[in-house]
């Protein structure tokens, strides 16, 4: 099989994988000759579905002894496959780094003959980047769970950024659609990677050999079983504590080839996974807890943000003053994210706000107006908007069911 | 009035606008009296060499975005720098003052020049124009080829290579950094040997189920685009796409599934009334007709086998031949009660060879195909204990990797019953030699099985 088929059939299986990010490694390698990691990632090109090409994405093969129900490599599925040598994947990543096509490699495999042997191809191809080629450019390498402890600090050793996939959001999910993978070794093998990680952190000496400095990430396909949102979020959330994980991603669930008559025929629609996203954005960065964000319903609503969401089921909280709310009240307010806030709390400092210094800031206010008050200048009343606000999303709620209903009829 | 200008791309360029500023600072000038006119030529004598000018006041956190405006395309934006350093040296907290317009547009010019360098970072592509040796031609919006240079020279310093853009030329040879003038397009060849290789990954990396061309718009602008060779293929990846996504969703659609004829309302017996429809493998063509299990929905063992053989298929009950009878007498002899048994295969169909109906073992895709029937089965029935009849049973539902000789008389945890027995198949003792060791240990499984069944007041007590 010719290189450029192989290409095109190892990028294929690998792009079901979210996890583009090449950043976190602060300081390139000493001794590198090629390359560079300097802490923000770079996109150098992106796709027609919007995502940013950043690291070559491959596997090392498709060939696999699992037969997950969701994976398109699985065991049973009739797909092509294909393998690439070493040599391969180092030639490759060298030559598109040398041209600035990429940022460096991101590198995953089917399991073969048994988990240890996969990682060690996976191990082998990143020391031969580092020692031989002195390649210096940013890897994140697969864990294939379950292989030995020996091998993940070696992993560690060469790689910016250690993954190993939960695949599902519970246990039960994995047990019924991945039955070959056993949750206890996915979380073992991340304990293992997040003490070396932990243990090079507390390191004092700026000689110690780095591992992952960029730390680990996972992702979770979601759809593929009725697990709900708050369970998946939740999973997440414990995910982030445990295994102080940089991040988690959220795959959508979408229909592949040959697929598992069990699963669903229809995509998740993406909107869910954007919900996720922002959920997970609310619980890590503005203080929430992943319950508050539900109440009966234990899914996400689709048709307005999880913070709005939260914020109209709680109207007794606002409005807030903005020139006098503390940070971690500003940031429950909708359409206000992070950055915004602290910009306006230091407008604060200099002296009383304006409707007209918010619009400065560019903050949306027609978003905003509703949950706050306080402030010279301002159109309408607050509760107005806020009562408007309401009826909107009730009416286009009731519009929707009934389009949906006449449908079903 | 003073005219301000600069040459349009020097290296040097934040240290010639640090210099004038501080210069017209101690002069005096006022802001207000200040033009920028690159036609008109610079009003200002360069410095005389050596003479310096004191340090004025100067913010910490205006440096960054200052040195990076120094290099903003528009000339007002030196005259911009001269107005905020001008006023900073009188009013109090100046760059705290975000609602300031002087302090926003420095963050706007600051925020359009990273981006702008960013994007350099990014779509900078380099061909090799001779062995080992590399170049590129981009065009930036801003002046922003001093600010990359350190980062390309850092990364890709171990071979010669220059940057082409139309304002100023890099070249860095052995971490030695030269500039030259800007230079058209043509200065670089269009194509390298590996366009070939990267545009096949763009290509396979995209999923054509999730176009979201504005996305992609938005975050590589057009102007970018003669210079990377993957966007030729956009055209023909978007109208494909379409098509793709449909190809998929026809190949699913043409494969029936079991989920096709699966009963909303599920009870044994709506399953059992659907099972004869289902087309999820071809093994339905061949066979006399469908199998499905046996016993009570509340049966608190259920016991799995491979596939019906010649006399099930033809009488259409389970566990009725040969293998059958055998299985029913150890299962008397072990006081396994018929009544709270459930008995059912891996697959619902015979397969077989031949006109004289040779049993076949079953394939991995039919198992598959007829797994959701075994699930569903088992989420009804929920029993207390498993047993699994062999390799077939094992693999459906403990998965390929587990060998059935590693579980073999043994208990192993599964999501379908709280304790699962691996144990041999009926029809092994009817084939083997020493048949009797085998029965001896099916024997014993199904003992075993019916020691892990909770005491029957339990059972009832968790019925009311």
């Amino acid at each position: 099989m010719s290189l450029r088929r192989k290409l095109a059939v190892l990028a294929d299986a690998a792009k079901y994988d979210a996890s583009c990010a090449s950043s976190g490694a602060k300081g390139t390698r000493s001794g590198s000759g090629l390359g560079s990691t300097e802490g923000m990632g770079i996109c150098h090109s992106y796709t027609p579905d919007g995502r940013c090409v950043s690291l070559l994405k491959i596997l090392f093969t498709n060939r696999c002894l699992y037969d997950c129900r969701f994976c398109i490599n699985r065991a049973s599925s009739d797909t092509e496959r294909a393998a690439f040598t070493v040599e391969e994947v180092v030639r490759l990543t060298m030559d598109l780094y040398r041209r600035n096509y990429i940022e460096g490699l991101f590198l995953s495999s089917g399991i073969v003959v048994s988990e240890d042997h996969t990682m060690e191809r996976l191990v082998e191809v990143a020391r031969r980047l580092r020692e031989e080629e002195r390649f210096g450019g940013y890897v994140h390498l697969k864990i294939i769970a379950g292989a030995s402890p020996e091998l993940v600090s070696l992993a560690g050793r060469y790689a910016d950024r250690l993954s190993c996939n939960v695949e599902l959001p519970t246990a039960g999910d994995l047990a019924k659609l991945a039955p070959e993978k056993r949750a206890e070794s996915i979380e073992g093998s991340m304990h293992h990677a997040a003490e070396e990680i932990g243990a090079r952190k507390r390191e004092k000496s700026k000689k110690a050999p780095p591992f992952a400095p960029a730390g680990q990430s996972t992702q979770m396909v979601v759809g593929a079983t009725p697990t709900t949102d708050q369970t998946i979020l939740r999973s997440a959330s414990t995910l982030y504590r445990s295994h102080g994980l940089r991040r988690v991603y959220y795959s959508a669930y979408s229909p592949i080839v040959h697929a598992d008559p069990g699963l669903p025929r229809k995509p998740v629609t993406l909107l869910r996974e954007h919900r996720l996203y922002q959920a997970d954005w609310l619980f890590r960065f503005y203080g929430f807890e992943v319950d508050e964000l539900f109440e009966e319903e234990q899914a996400l609503p689709l048709d307005i943000d999880p913070k709005l969401a939260w914020a109209l089921r709680h109207p007794e909280l606002f409005p807030l003053d903005l020139n006098r709310a503390p940070r971690e009240q500003l940031l429950r307010v909708p359409g206000l994210g992070a950055r915004r806030v602290d910009r306006l709390l230091s407008a604060r400092r200099q002296g009383r706000l304006r409707a007209d210094d918010l619009r400065a800031l560019r903050v949306s206010m027609p978003k905003v107006a509703p949950f706050v008050h306080g402030l010279e200048g301002a159109g309408a009343h607050h509760r107005v908007l806020m009562r408007t606000l309401r009826t909107r999303v009730q009416e286009k709620r009731a519009e929707q069911l009934e389009l949906f209903e006449s449908c079903a009829a | 009035m003073r005219g301000l200008t600069l040459e349009p791309s020097s290296p040097d360029r934040w240290r010639e606008v640090r210099g004038t500023l501080r210069r017209l600072l101690a002069e005096g000038a006022d802001p207000a009296g200040l033009f920028a006119d690159g036609a008109q030529g610079s009003l200002l004598e360069p410095a005389p060499a050596g003479q310096r000018f004191p340090t004025p006041r100067f913010p910490r956190g205006w440096q960054g975005p200052f040195r990076r405006v120094a290099h903003h395309r528009d000339p007002d934006s030196l005259r911009l720098l001269y107005r905020l350093l001008h006023r900073h040296q009188t009013e109090k907290g100046l760059p705290e003052r975000a609602l300031d317009p002087d302090v926003r547009e420095l963050v706007a010019r600051d925020a359009a020049v990273r981006r702008d360098a960013h994007k350099a970072k990014a779509f900078v592509r380099f061909r090799e124009v001779a062995p080992d040796t590399f170049a590129a031609w981009h065009r930036p919006d801003h002046h922003v080829l001093p600010l990359v240079a350190g980062f390309f020279a850092r990364r890709f310093g171990d071979r010669p290579f220059a940057i082409f853009t139309p304002d100023a030329t890099l070249h860095v040879r052995e971490g030695e950094l030269t500039w030259a003038p800007g230079a058209p397009r043509s200065a670089v060849p269009d194509a390298d040997g590996l366009d070939d290789l990267w545009r096949t990954y763009y290509r396979a990396t995209f999923n054509p189920a999730r176009t979201n061309l504005k996305a992609m718009r938005a975050e590589m602008p057009a102007k970018h685009w003669s210079t990377l060779p993957e966007t030729r293929d956009l055209r023909a990846l978007v109208a494909e796409a379409p098509a793709r996504v449909a190809a998929m969703a026809a190949r699913a659609e043409r494969q029936p599934t079991v989920a096709d004829v699966l009963p909303e309302r599920r009870s044994l017996e709506t399953l059992r009334e659907a099972a004869p429809a289902c087309r999820a493998c071809p093994l339905h063509g061949p066979a006399t007709q469908v199998v499905f299990g046996e016993g009570p929905a509340d049966a608190r063992v259920v016991l799995v086998g491979e596939q019906p053989g010649d006399q099930e298929d033809r009488r259409g009950r389970p566990f009725v031949g040969p293998a059958g009878s055998l299985l029913r007498e150890v299962m008397a002899s072990v006081g396994l009660p018929p009544g709270e048994t459930y008995l059912t295969n891996s697959v619902k169909h015979f397969r077989f060879r031949g006109k004289r109906r040779i049993h076949d073992r079953p394939r991995a895709g039919e198992v598959q195909a007829c797994r959701p029937w075994l699930h569903a089965e088992l989420e009804l029935v929920k029993p207390e204990v498993l047993v699994l009849l062999g390799a077939t049973a094992t693999r459906s539902l403990l998965g390929s990797r587990v060998k059935f000789r590693d579980v073999r008389g043994k208990v192993v945890a599964t999501p379908f019953a709280p304790h699962t027995v691996v144990t041999v198949h009926p029809s092994a003792i009817l084939r083997a030699e020493d048949g009797a060791t085998l029965k001896e240990s099916l024997s014993s499984a199904l003992a075993l099985a019916r020691s892990l069944l909770s005491p029957s007041i339990c059972r009832a007590a968790t019925k009311w």
